[in-house]
């Protein structure tokens, strides 16, 4: 029992770790590539990644931290994306055990779907405009979602392999 | 259905929705005081500067390796305003010298203007938007506070709009939100410098609020005007490009061209304290006849 507990704690370490490590790339990203127009979203394609890979719980308590993170950084309250991350991050790690398959197909299509819905809403509430942001989506979406797909397959693989090698989803029962 | 919204999920996913919503009311009371933003500050931060070191020094690496051609063109670029510079520097000689013997002449005092600054790196971008409002790596431990001008060698480039405890976002020139106070160093044009998407895209912003016959001059320098005891005064802003009358807000408006390109911004000065701060300059009859 101790050595699935310390499996457990090793591998919710390491997805801290990589969540806060991806946001600050993120962040230094965003600046760096600022003369090509670029951003590329790289905490929601782990956050979903990791979600498939655990149960209900804890895709839930990522959620929340990567919420967290996606709101600090964009310099808005901390809580509204914290709320939403929350119920997709517990639906997935239900989905994912229940219904479908953690593949890479998933992955993309949810992580894709995740970063239309944040970079649609961070949008309009930046302008408050209708023709602006029809404009900026029409201009940035595409390019910006591209760049981001580069981070989906090795997101997906680096932390299937954290859950199987620090032991999967198993239940800690005493 | 019932048994749903009965079950131990729903009650936890609930309460958790709620705690968040605690949260979210906490930090827009508190937007630049609060433990929430503290505590994230403290953990990132330190991640940001190392991957921004690793960048920077990886750009200078590849710097070296500049294309000859480029580095020929920008040489004879400078040349050529070195040789226009030293035509000005003559006038510049003799003014400074009439300028001291006037001082001399009528008791003045030099201005202090006292300035102070922190100087910062850039570790991060806070919006997806060409407004190019970036983060940096010091905040209020530093003795930055909200409304601090953010300058670079060439010039102003925007001024800081949130404090966090080891970080800080800048809000730049070319942000819809900026509202600067500003002036046209020959023309002495009054104006108010606020940016535009469709123009920030391009790296450019506009002072807009310029009278119909604007004396305002294509190629004048842009800076600050310090009335109103934000920023310090005179603080070189751009350049303009082109004047022109916007249809939809029915005024008119120069472009400008920062000095300061926003999206090569890596390391940055911000103001932190200066002589006249918090003062609002009273300008006598005779100033504002002129």
């Amino acid at each position: 029992m101790q050595r699935s507990r310390k499996k457990i704690f090793t591998r919710y370490v390491i997805y801290i770790i990589e969540l806060l490590f991806v946001f600050a790339l993120e962040q230094v990203l965003a600046s760096r590539l600022s003369f090509c127009g670029l951003y590329m979203f790289l905490l929601i394609p782990v956050f979903v990644s990791i979600s498939l890979f655990e149960r209900e719980n804890t895709g839930m308590i990522f959620g929340i931290l990567t919420g967290v993170l996606i709101d600090y950084g964009s310099g808005s309250g901390i809580g509204i994306s914290a709320v939403l991350f929350c119920v997709v991050g517990y639906f997935l790690g239900m989905i994912s055990n229940y219904i479908l398959r953690a593949n890479i197909l998933t992955e993309i299509v949810v992580s894709a779907f995740l970063i239309l819905v944040v970079y649609s809403f961070g949008t309009f509430f930046s302008v408050w405009d209708f023709n602006s942001f029809g404009i900026i989506w029409k201009e940035n979406f595409w390019k910006d979602l591209l760049a981001s797909v580069s981070v989906f397959v090795p997101a997906f693989y680096f932390n299937r392999v954290i859950s199987y090698r620090f032991g999967g989803d198993e239940e800690v029962v005493d | 259905m019932k048994s749903f919204f009965k079950s131990a999920p729903f009650k936890l996913i609930l309460s958790v929705v709620t705690i968040l919503f605690i949260v979210f009311a906490y930090t827009k009371i508190f937007p630049d005081d609060n433990f929430i933003e503290r505590g994230i500050s403290y953990l990132t931060v330190h991640f940001q500067r190392g991957i921004a070191w690793v960048f920077d020094k990886s750009g200078d690496y590849t710097h070296e390796f500049q294309e000859k051609e480029e580095l020929q063109n920008e040489n004879e670029r400078l040349q050529s305003e070195i040789s226009r510079l030293r035509d000005k520097t003559a006038d510049y000689y003799d003014l400074k010298e009439e300028n001291e013997s006037l001082k001399k002449l009528y008791d003045m005092k030099d201005p202090d203007d006292g300035l102070s600054f922190v100087k910062a790196t850039v570790i991060g971008k806070s919006d997806s938007l060409d407004s190019g409002n970036f983060v940096v790596d010091r905040g209020a431990d530093d003795g930055i506070s909200v409304g601090d001008a953010v300058i670079t060698e060439k010039g102003f480039v925007g001024s800081v709009c949130k404090v966090s405890a080891c970080s800080s976002c800048v809000r730049t020139v070319l942000s819809a939100d900026c509202k600067v106070g500003v002036i046209g160093v020959e023309s002495r044009e009054n104006g108010v410098l606020s940016g535009n998407l469709n123009f920030a895209k391009d790296g450019l912003t506009r002072m807009a609020f310029i009278s119909a016959q604007s004396p305002i001059k294509i190629g004048e320098m842009i800076v600050t005007e310090g009335i109103g005891g934000m920023y310090p005064k005179n603080l070189k802003i751009g350049k303009v490009t082109k004047t022109s009358y916007d249809d939809h807000d029915s005024f008119y408006y120069a472009v400008v061209e920062p000095f300061q390109s926003v999206k090569d911004v890596k390391n940055v000065y911000v103001i932190n304290n200066f002589r006249n701060k918090g003062k609002i300059e009273i300008l006598n009859s005779e100033d504002t006849e002129k």
